[in-house]
């Protein structure tokens, strides 16, 4: 299938070679938010990356060297590790704009401008929403004790998975150009496929939640030195750490419901662990 | 801790910024070992206790599992938290909802920085559009390696301040403390990391149905002392159910 594509496809010039790919992949990875602010936000990486092969899209001519770099210093802004594959096609349509197709920078700026919207938001749903709190969540289940297990394990999987993935979408990024970004968010199936990495995630945290968060109510009915109402194990006796469920469930209403900052919840939890304690209600 | 202990400790910090290259990028830097969890092993050889380090990471790292960083958007500051709670609570002895409400703090009051720290680095990006528009290309190329002394000095210098002059402010306020303050920052502390599994809740749960996964989690963990490679066993089975469902439904929109 692949071959009748590309023998119905006129051949199209580019200058980019596996020396240069790898080069701008490095660089992008290293330097994408090196230069972070509010107004041009992850710019200055491209003009850096664009810079570096500045002299092999252009040979001993500084003024196209410099619309090339120019071009690039607007506002960018994307998840920079999934979105990696915007450089990506961004690099392939400059490449082959300077082996002379005819690729308009209006294009170039265009596309860049038109893709990073949806690659910030699928790219922050799926890596720190997603990917991230899973690997961590069992690699805290490993390291509970003070074992160092977890921590490898995180090292070892995230970036097992993570160099690959983002080398190939920045590859195939710059082979495709445009045509692998629409593919990839075009395609129904990312979504099912968030909806089950979702299902992993929610019973992970579930089980961190319950082994993790503590909370110990301290109320006891005592009379003549015999214990007659234990709130907390009577509680837990309904079900067990039904406190700690409760008081997730509560938290995830306030802050996803009624759209309470971390912040304000936090100050919450301070001014239930003051009352709580004072009025003998919460124990520590 | 001693003077190359906390100089070490800041460098580090500095390494796994969100904003640091020279770690090779964010995925090595920021994304894995700059996780309080992977950030608590180091601080452990560095001070020579990681089962410490380790255990307090952890609780650390239970807080800010859910932080999402976009654009734009002034969050909590983990990286500092990180690397002054953990240090400060393995070498004062502090147990974990004492580091985890240590952490919290400093994660809320570092964002005082966050917005100068911005408009300085507004100096070096400048100097690159300068350097563009003047044909200097060669140095404006290297403007986002030099320019990022400027994130170096945003994270370098507050967490040494911190970590080195804090450790016995800290120490001597833990030790001063008296019991009923202890007792509160206890109840405080210790369910504080639900706020971290509703921030990723939000993230994860598109329908109020989608709670159930979580109640399942939770009544494996709670209810059955299941561990954490069953609980993601049954997940991944419940997992792949629903994606089976859904593929079901996209090919019978096809189909029709």
């Amino acid at each position: 299938m692949t071959e009748a594509k590309v023998a119905n496809k006129p051949e199209v010039k580019t200058k980019l070679t596996k020396a240069m790919i790898r080069k701008c992949y490095i660089n992008w990875m290293m330097y994408n938010l090196a230069l972070y602010q509010p107004e041009t936000m992850q710019a200055p990486a491209l003009v850096r990356m664009f810079g570096l092969i500045r002299e092999d899209l252009y040979p001993g001519d500084p003024a196209k060297q410099q619309e090339l770099m120019a071009r690039h210093l607007p506002f960018f802004n994307t998840e920079p590790f999934l979105g990696c594959i915007i450089p990506g096609i961004t690099l392939g349509m400059e490449a082959q704009k300077a082996a002379g197709e005819d690729v308009d920078p209006e294009m170039i700026v265009a596309i860049k401008s038109a893709l990073m919207g949806p690659f910030a938001g699928v790219g922050d749903a799926l890596l720190p929403g997603t990917l991230i709190p899973i690997l961590l969540a069992i690699a805290c289940g490993l390291s509970q004790n003070g074992s160092v297990a977890g921590v490898f394990f995180y090292i070892i999987v995230f970036l097992g998975i993570m160099i690959p993935v983002t080398w190939l979408l920045f590859n195939k990024g710059c082979q495709m150009g445009a045509e692998a970004a629409e593919k990839l968010m075009g395609s129904d199936i990312k979504d099912d496929i968030i909806n089950a990495l979702n299902v992993v995630g929610l019973c992970v945290v579930g089980c961190v939640a319950c082994a993790y968060a503590r909370i110990q109510i301290g109320f006891t009915y005592v009379k003549d030195g015999v214990t007659l109402v234990d709130l907390n194990a009577l509680l837990n006796g309904v079900w067990p750490h039904l406190v700690v469920y409760l008081a997730a469930l509560g938290t995830y209403f306030l802050m996803a419901k009624k759209n309470w900052s971390a912040t304000k919840v936090i100050l919450l939890y301070l001014v239930i662990a003051i009352v709580g304690y004072f009025t003998g209600i919460l124990a520590a | 801790m001693n003077l190359l202990q906390a100089l070490l400790i800041s460098l580090l910090g500095y390494l796994t910024y969100i904003h640091t290259p020279f770690l090779g990028g964010g995925l090595i830097g920021w994304y894995c070992i700059g996780r309080p969890l992977v950030s608590a092993f180091f601080i452990g050889l560095i001070l020579n206790n990681v089962p410490k380090a380790i255990e307090l990471g952890l609780y650390v790292q239970l807080i800010f599992i859910g932080l999402v960083t976009p654009g734009g958007s002034i969050t909590p500051d983990m990286n500092l938290a990180t690397y002054v709670a953990i240090p400060i609570g393995v070498v004062t002895n502090m147990d974990s909802a004492a580091c985890t409400t240590l952490a919290v703090t400093v994660s809320s009051v570092a964002n005082i920085m966050a917005t100068p720290c911005y408009a300085a680095t507004l100096v070096p990006v400048n100097i690159q559009k300068k350097l563009v528009a003047e044909g200097k290309l060669a140095e404006a190329t290297e403007v986002p390696v030099w320019g990022n002394v400027v994130k170096f000095l945003f994270r370098f210098i507050p967490t040494f301040v911190c970590v080195y002059w804090g450790q016995s402010v800290i120490g001597a306020l833990v030790d001063k403390s008296p019991a009923w303050l202890i007792n509160i920052m206890t109840i405080f502390g210790n369910p504080l990391c639900l706020v971290g599994f509703a921030i990723l809740m939000k993230l994860m749960i598109k329908k109020t149905s989608d709670l159930i996964y979580f109640t399942v989690g939770f009544a494996l963990c709670g209810a059955m002392g299941a561990d954490m490679v069953t609980v993601l066993v049954f997940g991944m089975c419940l997992a792949l159910i629903e994606f089976k469902i859904g593929r079901a439904a996209a090919g019978k929109k096809v189909g029709a």
